[in-house]
């Protein structure tokens, strides 16, 4: 439907996601969630209407967690104590991920995890019990086609026939040697899970060709996007075959061959009070939402001012009344608020205000990471309005009021 | 033989006078040092060995945020040493300055003595998690580490990680830092990476006004 996109949160965080299924004809209807480490509760965006809308839709789901997180509390049937990395093998660390490659002239490295402690407690790891359970529903060779193909298309081509994973289910492979198929498929037969875990990473030569790839590629970047204008036009037509605009109305005319810059309703709000723009800053030790209950990395957040706050200019905080430690409200137009403390800062446009991470967590489980910093993303608002038509990536600003909370 | 060689490998080391060097230029405060010395040495909830100060330099547009990574000075006169009454604070012949856990009777007079507050003392090993939580098996891990290097009650510092420079590797913060702007070196040795970067880019010292000779450099962003 949405050819220029991968991702759109904002029909299936509608109230009408149902309805708009069924105005598009679309035959089936979620039924049953696996989460995976994830906790989407907290990670899309408003967190209301992420529960409301979209998680509570599912009839049915269990979830793999090492901590009991938000998600859980609010939407999963089943918790699955999950092993750690340290404590099973992930057969690809570095790939296909674009991040963390050696830079320079340093040689390539896959790495993998494995295992240097037993499991504590009764913690599987995540993909032995996938295996289990296909296992015992008699379709664990529809999972390794499953595995087969996604190996392919994430980790650089598809495998020899002499390391795929027995697709008609005679075969019953464990999580080691899928690892082991997978490393002797891309290194040799010499270089499987035995040799690679013995330094827990297989390195090869960088050539000049990849390091200065752009020498050696003659491509081309596009100026102007032609196929926006055909795509825009497509959608435009199956929108209106089906009535899409009851539920969106698109501005198609956005779809067009040259690059725009069009502003968010935090650069177009009119109301005088909501008068500062904010935004999310990555606190370098930390990564998505889990890493707050990390109790060293919770330790390190709170000998640096500003991770667990919500920076504020010295002269606009003076202007509002509001002092360095303050407890304040920030309040989004659409009435949703979150709660933080003020660390003033020279470092910040007088209008902006920054916080950084997915703090602010709420869940009882959790308790190192609970009450610490600001929950920004229950400020980012789940509505085409908020989403950038083209791409269908959500607005990560918000505008805002700020008041004392107390 | 194998013996041989790495007793005079360790003999070796033993006669250089260690510091380090943290170029304020490349650091940008990731706390990666802060992290790695908590995991080498086992230091519990709120005690930091290779502590970061973060600061903002300048009034907006024009702000610097600035990172200051502090840790023992190994100082070559160390007040800590001078004051304490039972001869625990020590200094190597390699210029590290330690603590005999079992000489060090708690008095803290070295941590009020220290003008670089980089000592520490905890009653006890208190958990990282709330509401009387017991102690994860991570934590009873940690404590038995500490409790056999350091332990509750004593005086506590860096020491160079004292165990790996035995080994012929560098401190853990140093190793860990991704900007690489800790050097670890023999300050005797004019031709150590160390010693050249003091002299080529005027490394100095924090509060040289103190007498203390400290034996960390910073490398000042001009």
């Amino acid at each position: 439907m949405f050819p220029t996109s991968i991702y759109n949160a904002f029909t299936i965080t509608d109230p009408r996601w149902f309805e708009i299924l069924e105005r598009f004809e679309i035959p089936y209807r979620p039924d049953v969630m696996i989460n995976f480490g994830s906790n989407s509760v907290m990670t899309m965006g408003n967190s209301e209407a992420v529960t409301e809308n979209f998680l509570k839709k599912f009839n049915f789901i269990f979830s793999f967690q090492l901590y009991i997180t938000e998600f859980e509390e609010a939407v999963a049937d089943i918790i699955l104590p999950d092993a750690c990395f340290l404590e099973r093998y992930t057969p690809a660390v570095s790939f296909p991920s674009t991040f963390s490659h050696p830079q320079g002239e340093d040689d390539w490295g896959w790495t993998i995890r494995q295992p240097v402690v037993e499991p504590l407690f009764e913690r599987r790891d995540f993909n032995e019990v996938m295996l289990d359970i296909c296992k015992r529903l008699d379709i664990h060779g529809k999972f390794y086609k499953g595995l087969n193909d996604s190996i392919g298309v994430r980790y650089g081509g598809e495998m020899d026939e002499k390391y795929k994973l027995v697709e008609d289910g005679s075969v019953f492979h464990t999580w080691p040697d899928i690892t082991d198929r997978l490393l002797k498929d891309r290194f040799g037969e010499e270089n499987g899970l035995e040799k690679v875990s013995k330094t827990g990473v297989f390195t090869w030569p960088k050539r000049k060709e990849d390091v200065y790839w752009k020498w050696f590629n003659p491509s081309r970047v596009p100026v102007y996007f032609e196929y926006f204008i055909d795509s825009g036009e497509q959608i435009d037509e199956l929108w209106n075959k089906y009535g899409g605009n009851d539920y969106f109305p698109f501005d198609w005319s956005r779809f067009k061959a040259l690059a725009d810059w069009y502003p968010c309703p935090t650069h177009t709000e009119e109301k005088p009070e909501y008068d500062m723009n904010t935004f999310y800053w990555r606190a370098v030790m930390h990564c998505n939402s889990m890493t707050q209950q990390n109790p060293l990395l919770d330790e390190c957040s709170q000998e640096d001012p500003n991770v667990y706050a919500v920076q504020m200019h010295s002269k606009t905080a003076a202007e509002k009344g509001i002092a360095d430690g303050d407890r304040v409200w920030l309040e989004n137009p659409e009435g949703h608020r979150v709660k933080g403390w003020v660390s003033l800062s020279e470092g910040i446009e007088p209008h902006h205000l920054a916080i950084a991470a997915v703090a602010g967590h709420w869940g009882k489980y959790m308790p190192i990471a609970k009450g610490k910093g600001t929950f920004f993303n229950d400020l980012v608002e789940m509505d085409l309005a908020h989403t950038d038509p083209l791409t269908f990536n959500q607005d990560i600003c918000a505008r805002v009021k700020i008041y004392k909370a107390d | 033989m194998k013996q041989d060689v790495a007793q005079s490998a360790r003999t070796e080391l033993d006669m250089a006078r260690y510091g380090m060097v943290i170029d304020l230029k490349r650091c940008y405060g990731c706390y990666a040092c802060s992290m790695a010395c908590k995991t080498t040495n086992h230091t519990p909830p709120g005690v930091f060995w290779a502590r970061v100060l973060m600061s903002e330099v300048g009034a907006y547009p024009n702000t610097v945020r600035q990172a200051l990574p502090v840790l023992c000075m190994q100082c070559e006169e160390p007040s800590c040493m001078e004051v304490c009454p039972t001869g625990a604070t020590q200094q190597l012949d390699n210029g590290v300055v330690i603590v005999e856990k079992d000489k060090c009777m708690g008095c803290k007079y070295c941590i009020m003595a220290c003008p670089y507050g980089a000592r520490y003392s905890v009653e006890e090993w208190e958990s990282y998690f709330p509401d009387g939580l017991p102690l994860s098996p991570l934590e009873e891990f940690q404590k038995a580490a500490w409790e056999e290097k350091s332990g509750c009650g004593v005086a506590t510092k860096c020491d160079f990680c004292r165990d790996r420079i035995g080994n012929g590797r560098d401190p853990a913060c140093v190793e860990a830092c991704p900007a690489k702007a800790r050097t670890f070196g023999d300050l005797d040795d004019l031709d150590s990476e160390i010693s050249i970067l003091i002299k080529k880019e005027r490394g100095q010292v924090l509060n040289p006004e103190l007498g203390n000779k400290p034996k960390v450099h910073y490398l000042i962003p001009r």
